[in-house]
């Protein structure tokens, strides 16, 4: 689990804060793995993977309905029912989620 | 191993640093670190993500070049994270058939 954790992690750095750098980082990790990370225990790759799906969402209908299509609601809605259980970073990256998921943007 | 202990402190000093990110980068370690991330060992390879993700916090200059053709360590690091997959299937592969109890 700590490789699988570093490697997100080392991952998620190359995307800095660029929009379109986190993009492709999220691009690399890939929807399956991104859902596969979500339904982990990791807070590591929980994070990371939440934060991919902001990255390729934000203000791309393509991306939206592409995660939508490959069931990404029911993980995430599995883990708001465990918010108690979740880190605070977690759960604020969450909510931004359902936030761009619902607007379709960020802002 | 001792590339791998390096690569550690590599990380350690470099981590959210601008200094010495870059001065590492001037002196060639990203194309180091970037082959380790070749190396058989996942220990090795672990501790090579570790200070990849210290040289490219908040440096853009080395997110760049860590995504550049050249490096392209996003590959690798992309088959470190499908670790546990290949780790469960040679634990299975490997598993003996029988246990003889005491």
């Amino acid at each position: 689990m700590e490789i699988r954790e570093q490697a997100a992690l080392s991952l998620w750095a190359l995307g800095g804060q660029i929009k379109s750098q986190q993009r492709a980082a999220a691009e690399v990790i890939g929807i399956p793995q991104i859902i596969t990370m979500l339904l982990s225990t990791s807070e590591k790759l929980q994070y990371v993977a939440l934060n991919a799906i902001i990255a390729l969402t934000d203000e791309d209908e393509h991306y939206q309905n592409k995660l939508y299509n490959e069931n990404i609601l029911t993980p995430l809605f599995r883990l708001l029912k465990q918010f108690e259980r979740l880190s605070h970073r977690v759960l604020l990256v969450l909510v931004r989620v359902f936030g761009v998921l619902c607007t379709g943007t960020v802002k | 191993m001792l590339q791998g202990t390096v690569a550690s402190a590599l990380a350690s000093i470099t981590y959210d640093n601008r200094e010495n990110q870059a001065l590492a980068a001037r002196e060639g370690a990203l194309k180091r670190v970037a082959d380790l991330m070749k190396d058989r060992e996942f220990g090795i390879r672990y501790k090579a993500a570790l200070a990849i993700e210290a040289l490219a916090m908040n440096n853009l200059d080395n997110q760049r070049e860590f995504l550049s053709k050249k490096l392209s360590v996003h590959k690798p690091l992309n088959e470190l994270m499908e670790v546990r997959q290949i780790d469960r299937l040679l634990t299975m592969l490997f598993r003996p058939a029988f246990r003889i109890s005491s």
